[in-house]
């Protein structure tokens, strides 16, 4: 209960810094959308794992040109009945998410630096640097950086 | 009160320069992000969809794809465009729009060979 509370506190929040210090709704309306199809999959019964979507704390040394502030740099899907999931499992999900790279680009446009999937109970968990599977040398070769 | 103000006006002519750079840092920043976006415009929507069906069935349908177009099971012309496709289909293993896509080119395939 406790923790559902913080959870949500800790949502509003980086909405709100999101929403100020990008000056759009981008990154929120990200949020919003993979977790719309997340749980309407998740209910509809196609997708087996039920996936929370949220901003999170990434890791300081992940960090890119894009990077935001490392406490709202990671992209984190939260797999909520994580019992029966074993680590490679957290790694094989991630790679359905990388495997788009247009979509990773994006990501570290919107300032994301780490994709991060892990359980709500076990400790086990996939820390993916975003910069390794696309990098935007060529944008800033273009750009004259 | 003329030192305190030579004091103030040294602060302000040093942090002049730190300033112009942190402006320019941020608006080639924001520059490259704008670039970013424009050019990998995406719908949220079914990047999110196209995800989460990947996670669900890419990998039964990766498994049924890749039987029916093994290269081993074509002796003859139709060899050539079985790898071909087997190539693609590896390469869309995890990305089921991808998957969906091959699976008409490979009915196609399997149905009229001459038509690819």
């Amino acid at each position: 209960m406790a923790n559902n509370i913080f959870d949500s506190i800790t949502r509003f929040i980086n909405r709100v810094v999101s929403v100020v210090s990008t000056g759009s709704l981008e990154r929120v309306r990200i949020i919003r959308e993979f977790n719309l199809v997340f749980q309407e999959a998740f209910l509809q019964g196609s997708l087996a794992w039920k996936c929370v979507v949220t901003t999170s704390a990434g890791k300081p040394e992940y960090k890119h040109e894009l990077s935001t502030f490392y406490l709202r740099s990671g992209f984190k899907i939260t797999i909520e009945n994580d019992k029966n999931l074993q680590e490679n499992d957290y790694i094989e999900i991630a790679g359905y998410v990388i495997q788009n790279l247009a979509f990773v680009r994006q990501l570290m446009a919107l300032g994301y630096d780490t994709l991060i999937v892990v359980g709500r109970n076990n400790h086990y968990g996939a820390f993916i640097p975003l910069k390794t599977i696309a990098n935007l040398h060529n944008y800033m070769l273009n750009e004259g950086l | 009160m003329k030192r305190e103000l030579i004091i103030y006006v040294s602060i302000l002519a040093l942090s002049i320069p730190a300033i112009m750079m942190l402006y320019k840092r941020r608006k080639a920043k924001m520059k490259l992000k704008k670039s970013v976006l424009s050019d990998n415009d995406i719908n949220y929507n079914a990047t999110a969809k196209n995800i989460a069906m990947s996670i669900a069935r890419s990998k039964e349908l990766y498994k049924e794809l890749i039987v029916k177009v093994h290269p081993d099971k074509f002796l003859d012309e139709r060899k050539e465009r079985a790898t071909e496709l087997s190539a693609k289909i590896t390469q869309a293993k995890k990305n089921f729009d991808e998957l969906k896509r091959i699976e008409n080119e490979v009915a196609a395939f399997l149905h009229n060979p001459d038509s690819l």
